[in-house]
């Protein structure tokens, strides 16, 4: 059973009207990070997954979630 | 410099960067084509002057590979230019680097059987293989990242 993480930074982001970039500067990485993450492409680790939920205003729960596909 | 124009000036180089990266690791592979045209045993001035071109091309690709580049840059946006997903890009790229050099290790292994090669040469064929590979593949993910933003 294959699993992948997903996330709702993009819908978060429009509902807060924040930019990848603006996202970026937020916590610290480049916008290249923020944009592979937004898109499933690449998985961030603990201490960004944390940052970024603290600088949407969610718990990590809310914006992270595992998929499973058979 | 504000956090702006760090990030700005992070975003600029990160391109130049996957854009640099993919093209210095096909210029080098191309430039082995003079080296294995020389003679075997190698001894005219120009011969030394090529094999210490590629040394010293070697070493500064493998700078470039190991630091992420920026070293005029300040702190701020080296550490920038080297944020998680470039560590981890970089990561892959270490990776196919090793099995490109134990592919091509094994190859010349085989060789060696049928046709003698020499320690020099074996060292520098595996040597540009990794060094190439993992620039290619270091790069082709960092151009891919900043795709679709």
């Amino acid at each position: 059973m294959a699993e992948q993480l997903r996330n709702r930074i993009k819908e978060r982001r429009a509902e807060l009207e924040i930019t990848q970039a603006g996202l970026a500067e937020s916590v610290g990485v480049t916008r290249k990070t923020v944009n592979t993450v937004e898109n499933g492409v690449f998985t961030p680790s603990t201490i960004l997954a944390l940052k970024l939920a603290e600088a949407l205003d969610l718990t990590v729960e809310q914006l992270f979630w595992i998929e499973e596909h058979r | 410099m504000n956090q702006r124009t760090i990030s700005e000036e992070a975003e600029r180089l990160s391109m130049r960067r996957a854009r640099a990266l993919p093209a210095l690791g096909i210029i080098f592979l191309a430039q082995q084509a003079s080296f294995l045209s020389m003679p075997e045993h190698a001894v005219r001035p120009v011969d030394h002057l090529k094999v210490s071109a590629w040394l010293v091309l070697t070493i500064v690709l493998l700078a470039g590979l190991a630091t992420g580049g920026g070293w005029f840059r300040s702190r701020a946006v080296r550490d920038l230019l080297n944020d998680e997903s470039t560590r981890a890009h970089r990561q892959t790229g270490y990776v196919y680097g090793f099995w490109a050099a134990m592919g091509t290790a094994l190859g010349i292994y085989i060789v060696n059987m049928f046709e003698p090669v020499s320690g020099r040469d074996a060292v520098h064929i595996i040597v540009t293989a990794a060094v190439a590979t993992a620039l290619l593949n270091f790069g082709m993910l960092e151009r891919r990242a900043l795709r679709n933003g």
